[in-house]
């Protein structure tokens, strides 16, 4: 199996869902065309990924120790590399607007910061939200929304009416 | 996203109020204010598989997405089965969200009268219905042993076989056990009449019954006019197995809050085999190991913490109040054997059998005295009905040997034959239609006119007779009822035979009797 640290490389790359979609899609179609060929040419690797994916890629090979000539080595690590994507934590992200690039980096890398580990962002945009969000991992639910709040005072004012009557 | 539920006090600690009555919002309200959800993995109805919640407990609520309550079932180290209360399965990827409360149902004078399921919901005119604003956990811990009292007050049936034969006590629990079509259920609904006129709370636990079988129910209690102090707490068949499973819990929680205002309680649950099959269903569902019969390991235990919340217990105003539970049983061909049936007559104070074949032979009620127990009834009745009972019990038993030997054609004796013709007179005696209450003084003269072999030359239907022209005078004089339970008032067997002796000219009278003699 592959060790996850060793996909560094690859993995500080996937951002989002739609990231991992895609990579999930170049892999499929990549495999494919192994299976459909005789023989092993990872420069034929551009015509699937971009650039430094395929860098990435080999890397990751070599520090895994896969020989290139070894077709079905290459497979066998392909196929466990989308075991391990698979299995990287999702983290759902509801907010109001589209995030920009710059947006998704920056809760990324907090979010690494904060598990220690490579995740992957599920970001949904919900339009009724209007400012903060909520974020849901591993079966806990986190409000921080300004809906959220105001509701939250709400219900507290109730409660001390109700109390007080 | 997020909005306000219904009621809008409604916190997870708030037990006055149900979260299963909730609606759509309990979920979101839930998950934002707990901040706990879970994925549905996996649907075998009514179990569902669910991967997250990490904080959930055993019995835990929990609402899917749209509005449906489950309760946790079992937790294991990364899923947890939810048994949903709806009777659509859930579907796959919903989400779950914890509530960090527990199943509970609404009790109070208000359910009298209510058809209802197990989680308070009206059955039959919900717009009537008025949900009592207290609420009571279903699983509450069983009191202990300090708070509980001997059985010592007599539990009365109105049905004479059974309060001479096998007496009951309140707080007593004695198994109804046999055959469909057998009696089980008149055999109820005379003593359920027979403890509303002792104001006894009746809890009707219909557990999977018929649609049809419940409204016959609500129906007899209306006609009879006792439908103001019975409680029916029904699940159809056609209804979830955790629903049908909760039923008897959610009967003896309205139970133990009666107990607690001071009302003695009367619990029929009816019936535990039905139960029992809705929870192997559930078990096997839920990939537990079938044990005997396929019923999961923990089958005992789901029927003992059920009726050890029976008992007489001690009450600060009134003393002694008691939760009296007559479980019933369906059995195949009279067979005694089967699990389930062996495991209730072990957590039980004895059973009442009802044989089929006497129910063909004509005998009603159709009990089998022989292979029916009462462990602790007979320690409630006064001296003169234990002697009775030793007397009966010892005749009864020498009356059926003489009928085997009856049975090989040899001349007779003259005592065999008064034996067999007393025993042939006192099981007519015995006999009553099923909405006949015979008060226990009179239970207790016509036995004594009986022992005295006044009915000896009189036809078997004279005894019949004499109890229902006894019941009607009685009903109508308040003075002759005293005269009567003067009479049968005793120390023991021989006072109550000196005392029909004295009397005899009176009862015979009562009885309507004098006027068949000398017909005869």
């Amino acid at each position: 199996m592959l060790d996850e640290k060793k996909l560094l490389l690859l993995t500080e790359k996937l951002k989002t869902q739609e990231d991992l979609h895609i990579i999930f899609q170049q892999l499929d179609e990549y495999m494919e065309s192994m299976y459909k060929s005789k023989f092993i040419d990872l420069s034929i690797l551009s015509n699937y990924f971009s650039y430094s994916v395929k860098q990435s890629l080999i890397a990751i090979m070599q520090l895994h120790n896969i020989n290139e000539n070894d077709k079905s080595q290459i497979i066998q690590f392909f196929h466990d590399l989308k075991i391990v994507l698979n299995q990287l934590p999702t983290i759902h992200i509801y907010i109001g607007i589209n995030p920009s690039e710059h947006t998704i980096n920056a809760i990324k890398s907090w979010m690494v910061s904060q598990l220690q580990r490579e995740v992957i962002l599920d970001i949904q945009v919900d339009p009724k939200i209007f400012g903060g969000a909520i974020i849901e991992y591993n079966g806990y639910h986190r409000d921080y929304t300004i809906n959220g709040q105001i509701i939250n005072l709400i219900i507290d004012k109730v409660k001390k009416f109700s109390n007080s009557n | 996203m997020t909005t306000l539920p219904s009621n809008s006090n409604f916190s997870p600690k708030d037990e006055s109020i149900s979260p299963v009555q909730q609606g759509n919002n309990s979920f979101q309200y839930y998950l934002t204010s707990i901040g706990e959800y879970g994925i549905v993995k996996e649907v075998k109805h009514p179990l569902a598989t669910v991967e997250g919640i990490p904080g959930v407990k055993l019995r835990e609520i929990v609402f899917f997405e749209n509005g449906e309550a489950g309760e946790v079932f079992s937790i294991d180290r990364e899923k947890v089965r939810v048994m949903t209360f709806s009777r659509e399965p859930v579907k796959l990827e919903w989400k779950v969200s914890r509530t960090g409360i527990f199943i509970s149902v609404p009790v109070g004078e208000e359910l009298l009268g209510q058809v209802i399921d197990p989680l308070g919901r009206p059955i039959s005119h919900p717009e009537q219905f008025v949900s009592p604003a207290q609420r009571r956990d279903l699983y509450m811990n069983i009191d202990g042993i300090a708070t509980r009292r001997n059985i010592q007050r007599p539990f009365i049936t109105g049905m004479t076989v059974i309060d001479m034969m096998i007496p009951l006590g309140r707080g007593q629990k004695e198994l109804i056990i046999g055959d469909r079509k057998t009696g089980k259920s008149s055999f109820l609904l005379t003593t359920i009449k027979k403890q509303i006129e002792e104001g006894t709370i009746i809890i009707y636990a219909a557990i999977a019954r018929k649609k049809n079988d419940i409204k016959r129910l609500q129906e007899y209690f209306q006609q009879e006019k006792i439908s103001d102090k019975v409680i029916i707490v029904a699940t159809t068949a056609h209804d979830s197995p955790s629903l049908i499973y909760r039923t008897p819990y959610s009967a003896m929680t309205i139970a133990e809050y009666f107990r607690e205002q001071g009302k003695d309680t009367l619990v029929v649950l009816d019936d535990l085999s039905a139960h029992a099959k809705f929870y192997r269903e559930i078990a096997l569902l839920s990939g537990r190991f079938p044990g005997r019969d396929s019923y999961p390991g923990d089958i005992f235990y789901v029927h003992a913490r059920l009726l050890e919340r029976c008992g007489n217990f001690f009450h600060p105003t009134k003393g002694e109040v008691s939760i009296t539970a007559l479980p019933v049983v369906e059995i195949v061909e009279g067979d005694l054997t089967g699990y389930v049936q062996t495991n209730i007559m072990g957590m039980t104070d004895g059973h009442i059998f009802f044989d089929s074949n006497a129910f063909y032979r004509g005998r009603r009620p159709a009990v089998d005295l022989f292979l029916s127990v009462t462990r602790v009834g007979k320690q409630t009745i006064s001296p003169l009905r234990r002697e009775i009972n030793r007397e009966l019990s010892s005749f009864l038993a020498n009356y059926e040997k003489m009928q085997n030997y009856s049975q090989f054609g040899a001349e007779l004796s003259a005592k065999v034959k008064n034996i067999l013709k007393l025993g042939q007179k006192l099981y007519v005696f015995f006999n009553q239609h099923y909405n006949t209450i015979v008060p226990e003084d009179i239970q207790t003269v016509l036995f004594g006119m009986l022992w005295s072999h006044i009915f000896d030359e009189l036809p078997d239907r004279a005894i019949n007779d004499a109890r229902d022209s006894l019941i009607a005078q009685c009903n109508a004089d308040a003075n002759l009822a005293q005269t009567i339970k003067g009479i049968g008032t005793v120390e023991n067997l021989y006072a109550l035979l000196i005392s029909i002796t004295k009397n005899k000219e009176q009862l015979l009278q009562l009885c309507s009797i004098k006027n068949e003699s000398e017909k005869k």
